[in-house]
């Protein structure tokens, strides 16, 4: 007499060397993972260098020259010289109006252009406006 | 006496710790069982190793998943019957595990222990479970491969409660009359 898992089992015991077959490839797989993990991160620095830096040094070398180049156009651009560009700026704008000045005395109207404070608009009673528009 | 769902110290935490020699004695202890499982539900020798290769793969990357470690013997098996299914969607089979079945009986017989077949049984055995649907088919090896509580069978195959316990209510059912039968025919 045999219980159904018995049975189930021992119909399918033949296929057990290729299941440990299947078993040692997954594992394989697992072990090569693990000890390729555990090496890589032992020689950190080397592999970031071998992996990642020295492939491709050209580019990293143009990467360096632009950030140099960006790094002292900046550098130039705080540098006292600046200060003399601001200066120039304010006396070419006391030109401008000295001129815009002149123009207006040659055309002969001196007259203020500021335009006129708006007028204040306080509410008043129906009643009035009424009246105000009969007049008009 | 069958003695399957008995705690077992499996090396559950050190497989999650990526121990080699953990992830071996987890493997060897489920292999035969969860290629019974696929095997006779897909019916197929190559499909039933694919699977099971592709069930490792996937528990091994997932284990992190796993939120109960003595849960990872029902864990394992609910990858494989996705892995089955998946397989399935491709051959438009996944309909023959949605069996609907009448209500539960009120009195539901649990544990495979009380169940001995006689060698002249076997054969006979193998070719009623060829014969049960799918669905039953499943819940009862799940039952008898690995005796699974029906909580762990309802989990693994994604159904309620009380559709597993129909399922395998019938599936017994079935089982024990062609055992009767021939019981009858010997005597």
């Amino acid at each position: 007499m045999k219980s159904p898992r018995d049975i189930l089992l021992e119909k399918h015991r033949s296929a057990e060397p290729k299941l440990d077959a299947l078993r040692k490839e997954v594992l394989g797989g697992l072990n090569n993972k693990e000890t390729k993990k555990q090496s890589w991160l032992a020689h950190l620095p080397e592999n970031i260098w071998r992996e990642l830096i020295s492939p491709c040094r050209k580019v990293w070398a143009g990467l360096a020259v632009v950030w140099l180049a960006i790094l002292v156009a900046n550098a130039s651009m705080r540098s006292p010289g600046a200060t003399t560009v601001k200066n120039v700026s304010s006396e070419m704008a006391t030109d401008f109006k000295q001129q815009q000045h002149l123009l207006a005395e040659l055309v002969g109207s001196e007259e203020r252009r500021d335009a006129e404070p708006p007028k204040k608009n306080t509410p008043q009673p129906r009643s009035e406006l009424g009246n105000r528009f009969l007049v008009t | 006496m069958l003695v399957v769902a008995e705690r077992e110290q499996l090396p559950v935490p050190q497989a999650r710790a990526g121990e080699p020699e953990a992830w071996n004695v987890l493997f060897r202890r489920y292999q035969l069982p969860l290629y019974v499982y696929v095997f006779e539900l897909e019916r197929a020798e190559q499909a039933g190793l694919d699977i099971v290769q592709e069930t490792f793969i996937a528990a091994v990357r997932h284990i992190g998943g796993l939120r109960d470690d003595d849960k990872f013997g029902s864990w394992l098996f609910g990858i494989a019957r996705q892995k089955c299914i998946q397989r399935w969607r491709k051959q438009n089979r996944e309909a023959d595990l949605r069996e609907e079945l009448g209500a539960m009986p009120v009195e539901f017989e649990e544990g495979p222990d009380d169940w001995l077949i006689r060698k002249e049984q076997e054969a006979e055995f193998m070719e009623l479970l060829n014969r049960l649907p799918l669905a039953q088919r499943e819940v009862l090896l799940l039952h008898f491969v690995e005796d699974f509580s029906l909580e762990e069978i309802a989990r693994i195959t994604e159904a309620q409660l009380g559709t597993v316990k129909s399922r395998l209510h019938y599936a017994k059912k079935a089982l024990r009359k062609l055992l009767e039968v021939t019981d009858e025919k010997s005597a």
